[in-house]
Protein backbone atom coordinates (compact mmCIF):
# COMPACT_ATOMS: atom_id res chain seq x y z
CA UNK A 1 0.00 0.00 0.00
CA UNK A 2 1.28 3.65 -1.10
CA UNK A 3 1.91 5.80 2.21
CA UNK A 4 0.39 9.32 1.50
CA UNK A 5 4.01 11.21 1.29
CA UNK A 6 5.78 7.84 -1.10
CA UNK A 7 6.65 9.50 -4.81
CA UNK A 8 4.13 8.38 -7.32
CA UNK A 9 5.30 9.14 -10.06
CA UNK A 10 9.49 8.31 -10.88
CA UNK A 11 12.07 10.10 -10.53
CA UNK A 12 13.36 11.35 -14.08
CA UNK A 13 16.83 9.58 -15.22
CA UNK A 14 18.09 13.10 -15.78
CA UNK A 15 16.61 16.37 -15.71
CA UNK A 16 13.64 16.84 -17.63
CA UNK A 17 11.68 20.71 -18.27
CA UNK A 18 7.85 20.49 -17.43
CA UNK A 19 5.67 19.41 -20.04
CA UNK A 20 3.33 22.32 -19.57
CA UNK A 21 5.65 24.99 -17.36
CA UNK A 22 3.25 28.09 -18.38
CA UNK A 23 0.41 25.91 -16.65
CA UNK A 24 2.58 25.60 -13.30
CA UNK A 25 2.87 28.90 -13.08
CA UNK A 26 -0.75 29.96 -13.94
CA UNK A 27 -1.69 27.60 -10.92
CA UNK A 28 0.98 29.39 -8.98
CA UNK A 29 -0.35 32.89 -9.95
CA UNK A 30 -3.95 31.60 -9.03
CA UNK A 31 -3.71 30.11 -5.62
CA UNK A 32 -1.32 33.48 -4.58
CA UNK A 33 -4.28 35.85 -5.77
CA UNK A 34 -6.89 33.76 -3.56
CA UNK A 35 -5.46 33.78 -0.38
CA UNK A 36 -4.72 37.63 -1.03
CA UNK A 37 -7.82 38.02 -1.45
CA UNK A 38 -9.33 40.33 1.47
CA UNK A 39 -13.23 39.62 1.86
CA UNK A 40 -12.13 36.73 3.85
CA UNK A 41 -10.57 37.40 7.23
CA UNK A 42 -6.66 35.89 6.62
CA UNK A 43 -7.43 32.97 9.67
CA UNK A 44 -10.48 31.58 7.88
CA UNK A 45 -8.67 31.74 4.90
CA UNK A 46 -5.70 29.55 5.68
CA UNK A 47 -8.29 27.14 7.33
CA UNK A 48 -9.74 26.88 4.07
CA UNK A 49 -6.29 26.43 2.84
CA UNK A 50 -5.00 23.63 5.00
CA UNK A 51 -8.01 21.73 4.82
CA UNK A 52 -7.93 21.97 1.23
CA UNK A 53 -4.07 20.71 1.18
CA UNK A 54 -5.22 17.17 3.30
CA UNK A 55 -8.11 16.95 1.10
CA UNK A 56 -5.29 16.98 -1.90
CA UNK A 57 -2.84 15.03 0.14
CA UNK A 58 -0.81 18.08 -0.24
CA UNK A 59 2.33 18.15 2.37
CA UNK A 60 4.03 20.74 0.48
CA UNK B 1 -12.34 30.87 -22.00
CA UNK B 2 -13.78 30.98 -18.85
CA UNK B 3 -18.11 29.96 -18.48
CA UNK B 4 -19.41 32.93 -19.26
CA UNK B 5 -21.58 33.95 -15.53
CA UNK B 6 -18.32 32.75 -13.82
CA UNK B 7 -16.62 35.05 -15.92
CA UNK B 8 -18.81 37.63 -15.36
CA UNK B 9 -19.14 37.17 -11.70
CA UNK B 10 -15.36 37.13 -11.26
CA UNK B 11 -14.57 40.28 -13.00
CA UNK B 12 -17.26 41.50 -10.64
CA UNK B 13 -16.42 40.37 -7.20
CA UNK B 14 -12.86 39.51 -7.59
CA UNK B 15 -10.68 41.02 -10.82
CA UNK B 16 -7.57 40.16 -9.26
CA UNK B 17 -8.37 36.65 -9.55
CA UNK B 18 -10.44 36.65 -12.71
CA UNK B 19 -7.11 37.78 -14.72
CA UNK B 20 -5.38 34.90 -13.00
CA UNK B 21 -8.02 32.46 -13.71
CA UNK B 22 -8.12 33.43 -17.39
CA UNK B 23 -4.31 32.97 -18.39
CA UNK B 24 -4.93 29.10 -16.53
CA UNK B 25 -7.34 27.94 -18.65
CA UNK B 26 -5.80 29.23 -21.63
CA UNK B 27 -2.61 27.59 -20.47
CA UNK B 28 -4.00 24.00 -19.49
CA UNK B 29 -4.96 22.94 -22.80
CA UNK B 30 -1.28 22.78 -23.15
CA UNK B 31 -0.87 20.05 -20.65
CA UNK B 32 -1.89 17.44 -22.76
CA UNK B 33 -4.08 16.08 -26.09
CA UNK B 34 -6.51 18.69 -25.87
CA UNK B 35 -9.58 16.17 -27.26
CA UNK B 36 -8.50 13.99 -24.06
CA UNK B 37 -8.95 17.36 -21.59
CA UNK B 38 -12.18 18.39 -23.69
CA UNK B 39 -13.45 14.58 -22.65
CA UNK B 40 -12.51 15.19 -19.44
CA UNK B 41 -13.82 18.60 -19.16
CA UNK B 42 -17.40 16.92 -20.31
CA UNK B 43 -16.82 14.06 -17.88
CA UNK B 44 -16.36 16.78 -15.23
CA UNK B 45 -19.57 18.34 -16.04
CA UNK B 46 -21.92 15.27 -15.89
CA UNK B 47 -20.33 13.95 -13.19
CA UNK B 48 -21.65 17.30 -10.89
CA UNK B 49 -24.98 17.34 -12.76
CA UNK B 50 -23.69 20.69 -14.99
CA UNK B 51 -25.74 20.64 -17.69
CA UNK B 52 -24.80 24.31 -18.45
CA UNK B 53 -20.84 23.44 -18.71
CA UNK B 54 -22.25 20.13 -20.99
CA UNK B 55 -23.68 22.09 -23.22
CA UNK B 56 -21.28 25.37 -23.50
CA UNK B 57 -19.61 25.33 -26.87
CA UNK B 58 -15.45 23.67 -26.52
CA UNK B 59 -13.61 25.97 -24.96
CA UNK B 60 -10.43 24.67 -26.91
CA UNK B 61 -10.74 21.23 -29.14
CA UNK B 62 -14.41 20.00 -30.20
CA UNK B 63 -14.77 16.58 -29.68
CA UNK B 64 -17.15 14.43 -31.77
CA UNK B 65 -20.71 14.64 -31.35
CA UNK B 66 -20.91 10.80 -31.20
CA UNK B 67 -18.21 10.95 -28.29
CA UNK B 68 -19.92 13.47 -26.33
CA UNK B 69 -23.03 12.03 -26.26
CA UNK B 70 -21.05 8.93 -24.97
CA UNK B 71 -19.30 10.07 -22.23
CA UNK B 72 -21.49 8.83 -20.03
CA UNK B 73 -21.27 5.56 -21.06
CA UNK B 74 -16.94 5.46 -21.62
CA UNK B 75 -16.25 2.20 -19.99
CA UNK B 76 -18.93 0.02 -22.15
CA UNK B 77 -18.56 1.91 -25.60
CA UNK B 78 -16.30 1.48 -28.64
CA UNK B 79 -15.74 5.24 -29.22
CA UNK B 80 -13.01 5.63 -26.95
CA UNK B 81 -9.26 4.98 -27.11
CA UNK B 82 -7.44 3.18 -24.15
CA UNK B 83 -5.38 6.74 -23.38
CA UNK B 84 -8.98 8.16 -23.23
CA UNK B 85 -10.04 5.36 -20.76
CA UNK B 86 -7.15 6.10 -18.62
CA UNK B 87 -7.07 9.59 -18.58
CA UNK B 88 -11.63 9.36 -17.88
CA UNK B 89 -10.98 7.04 -15.32
CA UNK B 90 -8.65 8.76 -13.19
CA UNK B 91 -10.92 12.14 -13.89
CA UNK B 92 -13.57 9.89 -11.96
CA UNK B 93 -11.34 9.30 -9.39
CA UNK B 94 -10.36 12.41 -8.69
CA UNK B 95 -13.83 13.99 -9.28
CA UNK B 96 -15.56 11.71 -7.02
CA UNK B 97 -12.66 11.20 -4.03
CA UNK B 98 -9.30 12.76 -4.77
CA UNK B 99 -8.28 11.70 -1.23
CA UNK B 100 -8.55 8.16 -2.69
CA UNK B 101 -6.45 8.74 -5.57
CA UNK B 102 -3.97 5.40 -5.66
CA UNK B 103 -0.98 4.14 -6.83
CA UNK B 104 -2.65 1.69 -9.60
CA UNK B 105 -4.81 4.82 -10.44
CA UNK B 106 -1.23 6.70 -11.35
CA UNK B 107 0.52 3.62 -12.84
CA UNK B 108 -2.64 3.49 -14.89
CA UNK B 109 -1.61 6.54 -16.39
CA UNK B 110 2.08 6.09 -15.92
CA UNK B 111 1.20 3.12 -18.87
CA UNK B 112 0.32 5.69 -21.83
CA UNK B 113 2.20 8.37 -20.57
CA UNK B 114 5.17 9.87 -19.29
CA UNK B 115 5.58 11.51 -15.57
CA UNK B 116 5.99 14.52 -16.75
CA UNK B 117 3.01 14.59 -18.80
CA UNK B 118 0.73 12.53 -16.02
CA UNK B 119 2.25 15.76 -14.18
CA UNK B 120 0.35 18.61 -16.34
CA UNK B 121 -3.20 16.60 -17.10
CA UNK B 122 -3.60 16.47 -13.27
CA UNK B 123 -2.54 19.97 -12.92
CA UNK B 124 -5.03 20.80 -15.67
CA UNK B 125 -8.00 18.28 -14.11
CA UNK B 126 -7.37 20.31 -10.81
CA UNK B 127 -7.99 23.20 -12.63
CA UNK B 128 -11.11 22.24 -14.85
CA UNK B 129 -12.29 20.75 -11.93
CA UNK B 130 -11.78 23.61 -9.66
CA UNK B 131 -14.06 25.67 -12.56
CA UNK B 132 -16.67 24.03 -12.36
CA UNK B 133 -17.12 23.90 -8.91
CA UNK B 134 -16.45 27.16 -8.83
CA UNK B 135 -19.51 28.31 -11.43
CA UNK B 136 -21.75 25.88 -9.85
CA UNK B 137 -21.22 27.51 -6.50
CA UNK B 138 -21.36 31.11 -7.19
CA UNK B 139 -24.68 30.00 -9.56
CA UNK B 140 -26.38 28.52 -6.45
CA UNK B 141 -25.23 31.32 -4.01
CA UNK B 142 -25.60 34.43 -6.54
CA UNK B 143 -27.89 33.79 -9.04
CA UNK B 144 -31.24 33.91 -6.75
CA UNK B 145 -30.45 37.23 -5.45
CA UNK B 146 -29.34 38.25 -8.72
CA UNK B 147 -32.97 37.86 -10.08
Amino acid sequence: MTSFRERRLPEPATPTPPVAPGLGRAIGAYQDAVVRLGGLDPVTTELVRLRCARQHQCFT
Amino acid sequence: MLAPDLDERLARFAPEVHEVITTLHGELWQALDPEILELCRLRIAGLQGDGRESARPAPNTPVSVEKAAAIGDWPDSLLFSDRERACLAFTEQFVGDVAGTTQDDVDALLAHFSPGEVQAFVSALLALDQHQRLALGLRTVLAPQEE
